[in-house]
């Protein structure tokens, strides 16, 4: 069965450490674990592998983790690199960023056109300011989009003014896993529909940028 | 999802397969978006490496009494 796999730097897996073996060498001794190009935003890692895993596979509750006694990497799919990801990254900043400005505008508050003239930056650093004084749930929304833009800087929020240190900095792809992970939070809390579905809107707006910038498959269905 | 303090808590029991599969999935759900825990992960996994490499007589007499004495009392009531 061919499925994808996100490695870290390496062909390393996150979560074991184990470094598989070159394209087309099997790696076996343990469950293999890969995903289906559904389900690939929550697990954005540093390299993107097309792989192809031994049968029988057994596949999770919820369709997105394949697991098998055997695997071998197969292409890499080299368009996903540091560029990619920097740039999904601001995707999600720049979303956040609306849907908080959207939720503001929705509820009539004047704040919403300042807002949304600000760039990232500028929205970070005006967020604490404007939230002050917007209403509770328009408040923790603004705050929420500012986190964002903190997050795409590689640091916590409360660390955004402090210089970078590239001591054991964040790849752009672990900051892209975080940001878009945050973006969905900020799309549910806004969403008119509730919170489940606007973070499933929004993990799919992911996967639709995903797949058109990496040039891979429709999500099956 | 679980908080990083929750992925502190249960790092072993994760690199030693002892989590439920669903805390299992837990664990990693919270990795894979979190920078930091991705990077405590990793620093968690050398350090069983190293320490697993260590043998006793790779200890210089200094390093041992040292260590001797900085765990002499570690577990007296404070």
């Amino acid at each position: 069965m061919t499925a994808y796999t996100f490695l870290s730097e390496g062909r390393t897996s996150l979560f074991t450490g184990v470094v598989w073996p070159p394209p087309g060498e099997w790696l076996a001794g343990r469950e293999v674990r890969a995903t289906t190009v559904d389900h690939l935003v929550p697990w954005i890692d540093d390299e993107l592998w097309v792989c192809e895993l031994s049968e029988p596979v057994s596949v999770g509750a919820e369709g997105e983790i394949l697991t098998a006694e055997r695997a071998r990497l197969g292409e890499r799919i080299v368009a996903w690199d540091e560029a990619a990801a920097d740039d999904l990254t601001a995707a999600c900043v720049a979303r956040a960023c609306t849907h908080a400005v959207d939720a503001v505008r929705r509820n009539g508050s004047s704040e919403a056109e300042a807002l949304s003239l600000l760039g990232a930056s500028e929205f970070a650093s005006a967020a604490t300011a404007v939230a002050s004084r917007l209403p509770e749930g328009q408040r923790e929304v603004v705050l929420f989009a500012a986190d964002v833009v903190a997050l795409s800087r590689g640091r916590r929020p409360e660390e955004y003014e402090t210089p970078p240190d590239p001591r054991g900095a964040p790849t752009s792809a672990s900051i892209t896993a975080n940001v878009a992970y945050v973006t969905a939070h900020v799309a549910g809390t806004v969403h008119p529909g509730g919170y489940d579905a606007g973070v499933a809107a929004e993990r799919a707006w992911q996967l639709a940028w995903l797949r058109e910038r990496l040039g891979i498959a429709e999500p099956s269905t | 999802m679980l908080t990083c303090a929750d992925v502190v808590k249960l790092v072993t029991q994760y690199m030693e397969d002892e989590l439920s599969p669903d805390d299992s999935r837990s664990f990693e759900e919270h990795v894979a978006i979190c920078p930091p825990c991705r990077a405590f992960l990793g620093q968690a996994r050398r350090t069983v490496e190293l320490t697993g490499e260590l043998k006793e007589t790779d200890l210089s007499p200094e390093v041992e009494a040292h260590l001797l004495e900085a765990f002499r009392d570690w577990n007296r009531p404070r």
